[in-house]
């Protein structure tokens, strides 16, 4: 397996695209439309050195979380935790499994397990009587079957890391803003040890190559959805 | 499929972070230094912070880095300040991937994946001197690095150490970058860091999140003493 690893591949039902279409009341048109007037500087491939451009300054503080996770840095940190739920119930389920791994693939899934629970517990505790509820996750048995396991967990990590790294800008209050960049490292060190035990190649360990590419919320919300995890 | 295990039957590394961090005599000349940086350049400060404490002359020679042009801006401070401190941490690190390459100590994947690293690490610098010209400053001059190379095993968990490092480093500032793009462009780098520290953890069989569940940062005085011995 020498190619990136998307959310297609794990698309048990062929939903994709046409979740992507009308995820959070943003279409994918809109989305489109929007990164073009956005210069889609910032969330793109290259985007760095484009990014350092003056004229690209316009393109940061786009691709928040939709107004339903709350304002402001609540809304961010409520993405974050949705997302942090998914990953948490995702590795307790495959736990719970006993799945035949390897022994570093076993020593992947214990670091996982504990730290995304632990993020958890960080945003819930952070967001007090504001934090959103867990949703109801159905994970199609991609976390009870060690081959479906390997691969999922790839996505969910990268993933991890673009939808943190497309809110650190946004986020106003500093506290959060290093609390948030903090959790980041922890989803890039996890995407690449996944992407070392599934390939060991530079194509798996650092996908994006160099500079790792941050994706708005509704790119993120449409792939989680695409997926079918969330349930209710 | 497994990654290949690197044999840990090799001599220990230096533990040169911890006993650096842990050094008050040179941490305490580091934390005066950088608060007496003042109107130097960032170049001069680097090298006169990073300089060995002995007599003896660096032969880093001190090109220092004077900022002639721009009426807006200082090397010496703010973005421009870090992005030099991280412009000079890519120059050692590339300086060090192109020694291990040269070593011929790695072959096969893990060989691919220390070219793949070293690559990466040279397009930071190259973004880094580009963001540095952007903002109106003059890239710091590249030091002249020197790294102990002996065997596969020593090498991978020096690459570690390195790694984790920049990671910490790049986190450190996040919270004092103030130009969005600066920050985005460090944000994007920090995560490859990361990737590359949590491979190389488990090539070596150490922890890929060593501080567990949040990454913890470095400021520059920390990580500037901790460089202090890969500097010629």
């Amino acid at each position: 397996m020498h190619h990136i690893l998307n959310l297609d591949e794990i698309d048990t039902d062929g939903a994709v695209r046409e979740a992507a279409e009308e995820v959070s009341g943003d279409t994918r048109l809109s989305f489109l439309k929007k990164a073009a007037v956005a210069g889609g500087a910032a969330m793109s491939g290259g985007a760095v050195l484009s990014a350092l451009a003056p004229s690209a300054l316009a393109a940061t503080g786009h691709g928040r979380p939709p107004g339903s996770f709350g304002r402001g840095d609540i809304g961010i940190l409520n993405y974050a935790l949705t997302l942090e739920y998914l990953e948490a119930a995702f590795y307790n389920g495959a736990t719970a499994a006993n799945l035949p791994l390897s022994p570093q693939a076993a020593a992947f899934l214990k670091v996982v397990t504990k730290d995304e629970n632990e993020h958890v517990q960080f945003l819930k505790g952070a967001l007090g009587s504001k934090a959103a509820k867990s949703p109801k996750f159905d994970f199609k048995g991609t976390n009870t079957n060690a081959a479906m396991f390997m691969k999922t967990a790839q996505v969910l990590e990268n993933t991890g890391v673009h939808a943190y790294s497309g809110q650190a800008l946004n986020i106003t209050h500093p506290k959060y803003v290093k609390a948030a960049v903090s959790i980041l490292t922890i989803e890039a060190r996890h995407a690449s040890v996944i992407g070392l035990l599934n390939d060991a190649s530079g194509e798996a360990i650092t996908p994006d190559g160099a500079f790792d590419t941050p994706l708005t919320a509704s790119k993120v919300l449409a792939a989680v959805k695409g997926t079918g995890f969330i349930v209710g | 499929m497994p990654s290949p295990p690197i044999d840990e039957a090799a001599p220990q590394p230096v533990g040169i972070v911890e006993r650096l961090v842990r050094d008050d005599v040179d941490r305490k000349r580091f934390l005066k230094m950088a608060g007496g940086a003042g109107a130097a350049s960032f170049g001069a400060f680097v090298l006169a912070a990073c300089g060995s404490s002995k007599k003896t002359a660096s032969t880093a020679a001190a090109p220092v880095a004077t900022s002639s042009t721009s009426s807006t801006s200082s090397n010496a401070t703010g973005d421009l300040a870090i992005l030099n401190y991280a412009l000079t941490l890519e120059y050692l690190e590339t300086e060090f991937y192109a020694k291990v390459v040269a070593s011929g100590l790695f072959s096969g994947k893990v060989g691919s994946l220390i070219k793949d690293f070293g690559r990466q690490e040279a397009t930071h610098v190259e973004a880094l001197k580009g963001a540095v010209m952007k903002l109106g400053g003059t890239p710091v001059a590249k030091p002249a690095g020197k790294f102990p190379i002996s065997s596969a095993s020593q090498v991978a968990k020096l690459a570690y150490t390195v790694e984790n490092l920049g990671a910490a480093a790049y986190l450190g500032q996040a919270a004092n970058i103030q130009n969005a793009e600066v920050l985005a462009a460090a944000l994007a780098i920090h995560t490859v860091e990361a990737r590359h520290a949590a491979t190389l953890g488990t090539l070596v069989k150490k922890s890929v999140t060593p501080e567990g569940a949040f990454a913890a940062p470095a400021d520059m005085p920390t990580v500037l003493a901790a460089v202090k011995p890969f500097l010629a």
